[in-house]
């Protein structure tokens, strides 16, 4: 978050300010690229950058504060995951050999263990394997940092079904370690 | 859980269920789960690794993160470089010679409506309609994409009036070459051109009334084998106006401009404005 000088850094960044711009880049960009990489795993990098495009395109249009402007960005970048999906979806479909496709944690894999830190990469792999619904709300209540009518709005439901969703999100990756515990005490792989 | 929160019939069921459920988790410890902030070891039962996940998840950046603001630096000058965007520049042109044209065609109807006045009652009426349709044109760039087919015509009409009125201004009566539709191409290479008379030979593309401009002036200056003579005062700028290049290359009016420039935005800007005039005028004519 910038704080009390948003609306200056806005107004100069909109205005050509390429310092001004790096703030608001700089602040957004890594919630950006991880909720990307949980909605579109692979192409986060490819689609942060089309959603500054348009974002830096509709500067001089915005208005409203630093929590409108963030969510603003997300939903920019929702629209990009979504245009995404449609060009993907219109390729035909050819199976991708199992050494390419993203890696899943196995159950002995440092990600999946109950340990002190595990990586942010691990931990947004973990959420992307969620029902995609679930993981696309708990991504923007977490690392969007936006609350819940926002995240209501970018995802064009109630309130409280996103509430619902965050809770069955939590809900799975405990149930997972739950799993996973049960699994390493008990069956072996 | 508020009581505000419009829960759906289903929510609630699932609260209920949830309450016999050893993974019930209240609101509050959601949202210090999602925020990273709870701590493993103070979470409700059985969401310590949930903790851990969240909390990595919502990590402080990385410089790993940070890596690409160059790039988006590059990306940020790009966008606002595009941002006053690219059609604007021509139509400031265009703006501009429409001032431009329609000063030379209000000073061509004045000389010419001074004169004329005494043949007929006719020309400062049709050259002062010339005018007001070269000066729309200048505040309604939005006919240049003809959405109204009406409003496109009269664009196009007076777009051509006006590429050739500042062509003609420019370079003698090369403006008339380049206009397919011109009512009489050898009346006026015999003719010769004025600024009035050129921007009164565009409008007739589009429309009649200005043949009665046309006409009057021929009947000014005493036939029309005798308006380039008359014309002469009018056009004082113009250089060597003869024309050398008869309608071959019939592409834009600029292009008839002694050959001195070929591109239409180039430095010459009365070949630049017939182009324009001319693209706006092939618009209006679809």
């Amino acid at each position: 978050m910038i704080g009390e000088a948003f609306d200056e850094v806005l107004e100069a960044a909109a205005g050509g300010d390429e310092q001004s711009f790096a703030l608001l880049w700089r602040d957004l960009q890594p919630g950006l690229l991880r909720y990307l990489s949980v909605v579109a795993s692979g192409v986060a990098e490819d689609l942060a950058s089309e959603t500054w495009l348009d974002v830096v395109r509709g500067l001089g249009r915005f208005e409203g504060g630093e929590l409108g402007f963030r969510a603003w960005v997300f939903t920019v970048a929702r629209h990009r995951v979504t245009d995404w999906r449609r060009r993907t979806a219109r390729q035909p479909t050819i199976p991708l050999p199992p050494e390419l496709l993203p890696q899943r944690p196995a159950p002995d894999d440092p990600a999946t263990r109950a340990v002190e830190a595990i990586s942010t990469e691990a931990a947004l792999a973990l959420i992307a394997e969620l029902p995609p619904d679930q993981a696309e709300v708990v991504a923007l209540r977490s690392v969007a940092g936006l609350d819940v009518a926002r995240v209501a709005q970018i995802v064009g439901k109630q309130p409280g079904a996103v509430r619902v969703l965050a809770h069955r999100g939590l809900r799975r990756l405990a149930e997972r370690y739950a799993t996973e515990q049960r699994l390493r005490g008990g069956v072996t792989r | 859980m508020s009581p505000d929160d419009g829960l759906s019939a289903e929510m609630r069921r699932l609260l209920n269920r949830l309450r016999d459920d050893p993974l019930v988790l209240d609101d509050d410890s959601a949202d210090r789960l999602l925020a990273g902030r709870m701590d493993p070891a103070d979470a409700p039962p059985g969401y310590a690794e949930a903790a851990t996940v969240m909390a990595a998840a919502t990590a402080p950046a990385r410089t790993s993160e940070l890596d690409g603001v160059e790039s988006a630096l590059d990306l940020y000058r790009a966008a606002l470089a595009e941002r006053p965007s690219p059609p604007r520049r021509p139509f400031m042109l265009v703006k501009l010679l429409t001032v431009k044209a329609a000063v030379a065609v209000f000073t061509g109807a004045l000389l010419v409506g001074g004169v004329a006045a005494a043949a007929t009652g006719t020309l400062p009426d049709a050259a002062q309609r010339v005018v007001d349709r070269v000066a729309n044109t200048g505040q309604s760039p939005a006919g240049e994409k003809g959405q109204d087919v009406g409003d496109a015509a009269s664009t196009g009409a007076a777009s051509h009036g006006q590429g050739q009125g500042s062509g003609a201004s420019e370079h003698g009566q090369a403006g008339s070459q380049g206009t397919p539709t011109g009512p009489d191409l050898s009346k006026i290479d015999k003719t010769g051109l004025c600024t009035a008379y050129m921007a009164g030979q565009g409008g007739a593309t589009g429309g009649k009334y200005d043949a009665t401009a046309f006409q009057a002036l021929e009947r000014a200056a005493g036939g029309a084998d005798k308006v380039a003579e008359f014309c002469k005062d009018v056009t004082a700028p113009a250089s060597n106006g003869a024309s050398q290049d008869a309608g071959q290359q019939a592409g834009s009016a600029g292009d008839h401009g002694q050959g001195q420039d070929q591109q239409p935005a180039g430095a010459d800007g009365a070949g630049g404005a017939g182009s324009a005039g001319q693209g706006q005028g092939g618009g209006g004519q679809r």
